[in-house]
């Protein structure tokens, strides 16, 4: 007999999500430390054109950026540049490992085991390596995907029309950039979303986990897409913000929609991926 | 679990409190609290009429405030200038010009704010319309702040001073007066960025009195006697050619100024990276024809400095 695909019925999966974050608060741990984490570079940032970290960062923001990001309020134009720069390290090397740990966590309290944190950190140390080449090759795609949308949008601000079609075209390229990069980067996240769990429940190394998470998204990848996409929508207040705040009025409100941002995404990337080992687990269950 | 987060947090809130503490009256500090009142000053100046005097007098405490809290600060002298400036909006004219004297002395050294201010005195006389004293605040600048920026254009504010005035006479005297000026200070301070910034005004001297020729020839001499010095950057190349060409071609009439002047350059500097260009432009200009009205003098599309 055919082994039956699990219910793909995404509101509720995603419900169950949300409330298994209160019901099982460990899950929330993981994406608290990358958030915490995330605070610290930023607080860094903030101090780094002041006394006393001035003395060590002043040298680099200068070579960098230019002697004005130094100085109030050009230090938080740039913060956010600043901040973006930092994510990358942070996220091949730092946030990997915390959601392989979520990821850990989720399958133990699924499989009704006892949660021993020494246990589900030697777990994720054991896939560490498999989990960072993940992420390197989601940075990768994010990234060129990225400047391609980049050549677009080069294109687009070529075009002079002032009406018709091409003038449609124009605008909704230029004004919907930031809509468009979180819409690749959660297509990115759509294409690799089972290689973390694959690599932490069943122990397989980078190729393999990708080629498995390639055969779990085959007949699944739309339900996969909408699961990521749903939650995703979560930060678009925040762009909404970005973009009409009065933020030459008051430079600190860079920080404070980084701040913003850095609790949203911890909450998106809670609920995506609990919702994603979630469903990994019911298909493997099923077959 | 808990214990790890509760410490992370603590840690991170140490942290900010230890780093706030040791910036307190750092010159971040003073930029951001200079910054915010520059913010609200500038605010209410978008419409000074409609803004009551009080506010303006809040806005000035609020500047001496500052200077009593960072004394040393390099932004002092700037927060001071800018209570002068409240002064300015209260009417008080006196009050302001009080403020920008104690600056001067409390600055000697600084030439460069040092005309600063007393192009700020000259402003309260403007406001006063008092012609007396603008035009000693203007010889004062040139008498004590000669080689700083607002001093070295200060004879073409002299002469723009009488133009706007309608008073052409003086402003042509001006202009002279100006010319002889900046002699003076080529002959004082020869083969410098002061002798080059003074023949640029003494152009613009003759340019402002349409003396095309005149000017023309100082152009070339910039051109010629600068043409190896460090200074003499790409775009100011491009922007003196321009000049040359538009003087020669447009009022003179006579595309051949220019490119017998390029040619002297590319004889006295044969290795000159600029060479490139000027030979383009030379090209250009000899297929220039004036009555179909194409560009000149304009450096080549696909040519890279």
């Amino acid at each position: 007999m055919k082994n039956k695909a699990p219910n793909k019925k995404i509101i509720q999966l995603l419900q169950t999500s949300f409330y298994s974050l209160f019901e099982h608060k460990q899950i929330l741990f993981p994406f608290a430390m990358i958030a915490l984490i995330q605070l610290f570079v930023l607080e860094i940032i903030y101090f780094a054109p002041k006394h006393p970290l001035a003395v060590f960062f002043g040298p680099i923001i200068r070579k960098t950026y230019g002697e004005a990001y130094l100085h109030y309020p050009f230090n938080f134009m740039k913060m956010p540049q600043m901040f973006q720069s930092m994510q990358i390290p942070l996220y091949v090397l730092v946030n990997s490992f915390f959601v392989g740990m979520a990821v850990s966590i989720i399958a133990t309290i699924n499989s009704d085991k006892k949660l021993i944190m020494k246990n589900i950190m030697k777990d994720t140390w054991r896939g560490y390596v498999h989990i960072v080449l993940g992420s390197v090759i989601a940075f990768g795609m994010v990234k060129g995907l990225n400047l391609l949308y980049g050549k677009i949008y080069a294109r687009a601000t070529m075009i002079g029309a002032t009406e018709g079609i091409k003038f449609l075209i124009k605008k909704v390229i230029l004004a919907g950039a930031p809509y468009f990069t979180l819409l690749l980067s959660v297509l990115v996240s759509t294409l690799l979303a089972y290689v973390i769990p694959i690599i932490i429940i069943d122990r397989k190394k980078i190729f393999a986990a990708l080629l498995k998470n390639l055969k779990t998204l085959w007949g699944s990848f739309w339900f996969t897409f909408i699961l990521i996409l749903v939650p995703t929508l979560l930060y678009v207040p925040v762009i909404l913000l970005r973009r009409n705040l009065p933020l030459n009025i008051i430079p600190e409100l860079h920080a404070v929609i980084i701040i913003l941002s850095i609790v949203i995404m911890m909450l998106i990337d809670a609920i995506s991926y609990t919702a994603l080992t979630t469903y990994y687990l019911l298909k493997k269950e099923i077959q | 679990m808990r214990k790890t987060l509760i410490i992370t947090i603590i840690f991170l809130m140490l942290t900010f409190g230890v780093l706030s503490v040791l910036d307190l009256k750092s010159n971040y500090s003073a930029e951001k609290e200079l910054w915010k009142i520059n913010q609200h000053f500038t605010q209410v100046t978008k419409d000074p009429k409609t803004t009551p005097d009080t506010t303006f007098k809040k806005i000035y405490q609020d500047y001496v405030a500052f200077t009593q809290k960072y004394p040393d600060s390099r932004l002092t002298p700037m927060a001071r200038i800018f209570s002068g400036r409240a002064q300015i909006f209260l009417e008080n004219y006196e009050k302001a010009r009080e403020i920008f004297e104690n600056i001067i002395k409390a600055y000697p050294d600084n030439k460069v704010l040092g005309a600063q201010v007393v192009a700020e005195i000259g402003r309260t006389y403007a406001l006063e319309k008092d012609p007396e004293n603008i035009v000693q605040t203007y010889h004062r600048i040139l008498d004590e702040y000669p080689l700083t920026e607002i001093g070295l254009k200060t004879p073409l504010y002299i002469a723009k001073y009488y133009g706007d005035k309608k008073e052409f006479a003086k402003a042509k005297q001006a202009f002279e007066r100006g010319i002889i000026h900046y002699k003076r200070l080529i002959t004082q301070h020869p083969d410098t960025a002061v002798e080059y910034k003074a023949l640029h005004f003494i152009a613009a001297c003759h340019l402002a009195q349409q003396r095309w020729q005149e000017s023309i020839n100082v152009f070339e001499e910039i051109l010629l006697k600068f043409g190896d010095k460090k200074f003499f950057t790409p775009q100011e190349a491009i922007s003196l050619v321009k000049s040359i060409n538009t003087i020669a071609v447009a009022k003179l009439n006579n595309k051949e100024i220019p490119v017998e002047i390029y040619n002297k350059f590319m004889e006295k500097y044969p290795e000159h990276p600029f060479n490139r260009t000027l030979k383009q432009i030379i090209t250009n200009l000899e297929n220039f024809d004036p009555d179909q009205n194409t560009e000149t003098g304009s450096a080549p599309q696909n040519d890279s400095q």
